[in-house]
């Protein structure tokens, strides 16, 4: 009886454990848009953020070669190709992380979603903000734009 | 003792896989197109599911949850309707929303009777979206079997464009507890369909 417990409780344990390594690096976009044609982002504050990813974003879309900039305006100040828009969620687990970041590409007259991708990674696997906005840009433009390594 | 330990181990593994509903019916739907010259529609949504036409499914099926097994248990609409009645409704909303106005025509698949209606009402466009696949399979990751086809005509009858999308992809992690998998497939749902419509073709014809 004592083993069947032991052995039981190992095992819920096991279950309840494989959940905190889990990345999911995920996009996609619209097969009728051609990603390689945008040039110029502007990157919109995701209001409840006030970590600056706005701003990280717009980095590393600048360090990839593109024209990015950003701002808390809804409607960017000058034409661009794109409005990019982000969520990010964090959770505590000893310190602070950042759980996940979905990054979507707009249309920006329209505001019409052409392409999202998202980064997931639990506590065990988790990285900066950097690197996982770093590994989702680069999943969206993965075969399509020639990203600097 | 043992027979409580079981019945914890057997809720445990299968508890949150029952019983999931999932709500298509209210998905928030952008679509990129704006009613400039056809401003009345007709539109009808059919399901095609092979597994639903044979009755193996009901047709408010929408997809598996797998409990701690991998065990699967049926998900159905939130509504209780068919699939394709909700995937209308919320496709009719966002129609409505770019400025047409829609005539949704629900229960059939009789295109004469789609032409005819949108004769007697003053439609110039007919709009239909065959669902040959719509499921999602939740385990450890949200998997999402599609194929959906959209198609426009004219009151005569003629096709003037149309849009596929065909596709088993994994869209993400699986969330716990059902409202949170259901927001997450009704979000991937809203954004293909607006995929679909975005078909420049398609966009010209509207």
């Amino acid at each position: 009886m004592k083993f069947f417990v032991k052995g039981l409780l190992l095992f819920i344990a096991v279950l309840l454990m494989t959940g905190c390594a889990k990345v999911v690096i995920k996009s996609d976009a619209d097969p009728n848009v051609n990603l390689a044609a945008l040039n110029t982002f502007y990157v919109q504050k995701f209001d409840p953020d006030n970590r600056g990813l706005e701003q990280i974003i717009a980095n590393k879309l600048n360090e990839f070669g593109f024209q990015a900039t950003s701002g808390v305006d809804a409607v960017p100040p000058y034409p661009v190709d794109a409005l990019v828009t982000y969520k990010d969620r964090w959770m505590w687990d000893l310190t602070n992380y950042m759980l996940e970041i979905n990054i979507e590409f707009r249309n920006p007259e329209s505001n019409f979603m052409f392409a999202s991708g998202k980064s997931y990674r639990t506590s065990l696997a988790r990285k900066s903000p950097e690197e996982m906005i770093d590994e989702v840009i680069r999943d969206l433009f993965q075969g399509k734009v020639d990203i600097p390594k | 003792m043992k027979k409580i330990i079981w019945l914890f181990v057997v809720v445990l593994l299968s508890g949150c896989a029952v019983g999931n509903k999932y709500d298509y019916r209210s998905s928030s739907i952008d679509l990129p197109v704006k009613s400039t010259e056809h401003n009345d529609l007709v539109f009808s949504a059919e399901d095609a599911r092979p597994y639903v036409l044979q009755g193996k499914k009901n047709p408010n099926f929408v997809g598996l949850q797998r409990g701690g097994f991998g065990n699967p248990f049926d998900v159905t609409t939130a509504s209780g309707k068919p699939l394709a009645e909700d995937m209308s409704v919320a496709i009719t909303n966002a129609l409505k929303d770019s400025g047409y106005q829609v005539l949704n025509v629900e229960g059939t698949t009789d295109f004469d009777f789609l032409v005819n209606s949108a004769t007697k009402n003053g439609a110039t466009r007919i709009v239909t979206l065959k669902v040959r696949e719509w499921k999602s399979d939740i385990f450890m990751s949200i998997t999402l079997h599609c194929d959906l086809e959209l198609k426009v005509f004219n009151t005569n009858g003629e096709m003037l464009a149309n849009s596929n999308m065909t596709f088993v992809e994994e869209i993400g992690g699986a969330q716990i507890g059902g409202a949170k998998n259901s927001e997450e497939v009704a979000r991937e749902f809203a954004k293909r369909i607006g995929y679909l419509f975005n078909k420049n073709d398609i966009r010209s014809v509207l």
